[in-house]
């Protein structure tokens, strides 16, 4: 249970004021898209790496490099996994290089994606995407997604404290039992969770959601100098990597 | 001499990377004793009981519950013998039955067959559920479901029994029954410890109270000198009850003794008074 609250922790946004937590939220979801694709792209290991540095500068600027580290802690078993299920079905010859770039492609997915929601506020991803002209049903769902994980993890704790307290014990028996433990934290986890929508769906409604009026916000997203020397440095690399790719003919 | 059943020195807690939650903890309770811990919302009442069966481990000083240090023994084993109601039975109820609801505790415990039957039988007759035994748990009321809350922990009859917050959202005839309950189990010599920042409820039932501020103990003792001193209840941020303020009002005219925030002997001292 451990792990998994590592790497929620390192998906949840905190408020700080850093460099990176100052970019525009539209930089973000750029850099975030074009880390996506890349790393979709290329086999080749040492390009994996390259993106996976990426994330470096940009933890280290965000301040948020404990909780970065925590998370890729807690994707270990997950790492171990991917890496020896790809070994064994490999489908060239050199399983093991090919296991290690299917695992550094994931670690850099989740590094990517960990960087961005860790230094952007939930508000102003939805602002966006809105910008973006997403429309705002779209927006909100994806909002409320990204701000219920911390409600969902203090709700989880809360179950498996009152669940231990008639002296439920998660981690004895053999593997059916251990798999048995976990009814009674998953039904009333479901349970509430699914009354809980309703509530906000009501509480949404009689606060007039759904009327067809153009919105206005309270914070306006606008680029600065930053950011677009940000995006022009997100796309160089971009394009070297894709000329990398049709010159060199590296994979 | 009664025996400790809770002892407390200087524990701190907090939660990873966050500020320090509790502050150098002092507290005996001994064994039969009845105390309601009182204080505003993030004072550190939750977090402090948290510890009493093991589900929190202090950082800094000790908990020893019954002799028994908290850091020594895991949460099932401390469970046997202290009883923990949370304050949402949402966050608890899963089975398909009231009756298997509250035979959840025994059978983690491994009691037989017969025994369940019997145990699970009398706590529901006590928290007035039986009739209730075949039905799902999630269609009781919101009342019903605090008593089943009630009845899954009683059931296997622990020697120290901690409630969180079991006033909340409960109307005044289902406060009144708690306080039923409460008295009954501390007649039968239960230790108890009850979370809340209901004065009106502590004033009624309780005689004695601990009064925490900022993860640290404010005062400890009689509840008519704490829930009257204004000074203190004004520092901790709780309303004073009802009665308190009367007796305010009524100083130097009535003398008033024992614990006047029971209503019988509110009304006992101003009848002395009036002759």
């Amino acid at each position: 249970m451990n792990g998994i609250m590592r790497i929620m922790k390192g998906f949840e946004f905190r408020e700080l004021d850093s460099p990176i937590h100052r970019l525009d939220p539209r930089v973000k979801l750029l850099y975030s898209c074009c880390m996506l694709v890349l790393s979709l792209l290329f086999v080749n290991i040492f390009v994996l790496m390259l993106i996976l540095t990426t994330s470096i500068p940009l933890v280290l600027l965000g301040r948020v490099i404990k909780r970065w580290l925590n998370m890729i802690r807690g994707l270990i078993p997950l790492l171990v996994f991917i890496f020896v299920v790809n070994f064994l079905f490999s489908p060239n010859i050199n399983g093991l290089e090919y296991a290690t770039s299917m695992t550094l492609r994931f670690l850099a997915l989740s590094s990517t994606f960990s960087v961005v929601f860790l230094t952007t506020s939930p508000e102003s991803l939805a602002m966006a995407l809105i910008k973006m002209k997403v429309p705002y049903e779209f927006t909100l769902a994806f909002t409320m997604a990204v701000r219920f994980l911390p409600t969902l993890a203090r709700d989880l704790q809360r179950i498996i404290d009152a669940q231990r307290a008639r002296g439920l014990e998660l981690e004895k028996g053999g593997f059916l039992k251990r798999v048995k433990n976990f009814i009674p934290i998953l039904v009333p986890l479901m349970v509430y969770e699914i009354r809980r929508s309703f509530q906000i769906a009501e509480a949404m409604e009689s606060r007039g959601f759904g009327l067809p009026k153009k919105r206005t916000f309270l914070y306006e997203a606008k680029f600065s100098k930053t950011d677009y020397i940000v995006t022009l440095i997100i796309l160089t690399l971009v394009a070297i990597m894709v000329l990398l790719k049709i010159i060199w003919n590296i994979s | 001499m009664p025996s400790k059943a809770i002892e407390v020195r200087d524990l701190w807690f907090r939660y990873e990377e966050g500020e320090w939650v509790l502050k150098g903890i002092n507290l005996d309770i001994e064994e039969g004793e009845l105390v309601a811990i009182m204080g505003e919302n993030g004072a550190g009442k939750t977090t402090l009981i948290k510890h009493f069966n093991g589900l929190l481990k202090p950082i800094r000083g000790y908990v020893k519950v019954k002799g028994i240090d908290t850091r020594e023994a895991s949460v099932a084993e401390l469970a046997k013998f202290v009883g923990l109601v949370f304050q949402n039975p949402e966050h608890q109820i899963f089975a398909e039955t009231v009756e298997e609801e509250v035979a959840f505790a025994l059978r983690n415990f491994g009691y037989d067959k017969e025994e369940i039957r019997i145990r699970v039988e009398r706590a529901l007759k006590e928290m007035n559920l039986y009739e209730y035994r075949d039905r799902n748990p999630f269609s009781l009321s919101g009342g019903e479901k605090k008593r089943l809350a009630l009845a899954s922990v009683l059931v296997y009859d622990p020697e120290i029994i901690i409630m969180d917050e079991p006033t909340t959202g409960q109307d005044y005839k289902q406060k009144q029954v708690l306080g039923g309950i409460i008295e009954r189990l501390n007649a039968k010599g239960r230790t108890l410890i009850v979370v809340t920042h209901d004065t009106e409820f502590v004033a009624e039932f309780f005689d004695d109270i601990i009064i925490m501020v900022d993860g640290r103990i404010l005062a400890r003792g009689r509840v008519e000198k704490l829930l009257t001193n204004e000074a203190i209840m004004k520092k901790a941020r709780l309303l004073l009850p009802q009665l308190a303020e009367a007796a305010t009002y009524l100083k130097g005219k009535v003398n008033f003794t024992g614990n006047y925030l029971k209503v019988e002997n509110f009304v006992k001292c101003i009848a002395e008074a009036m002759g």
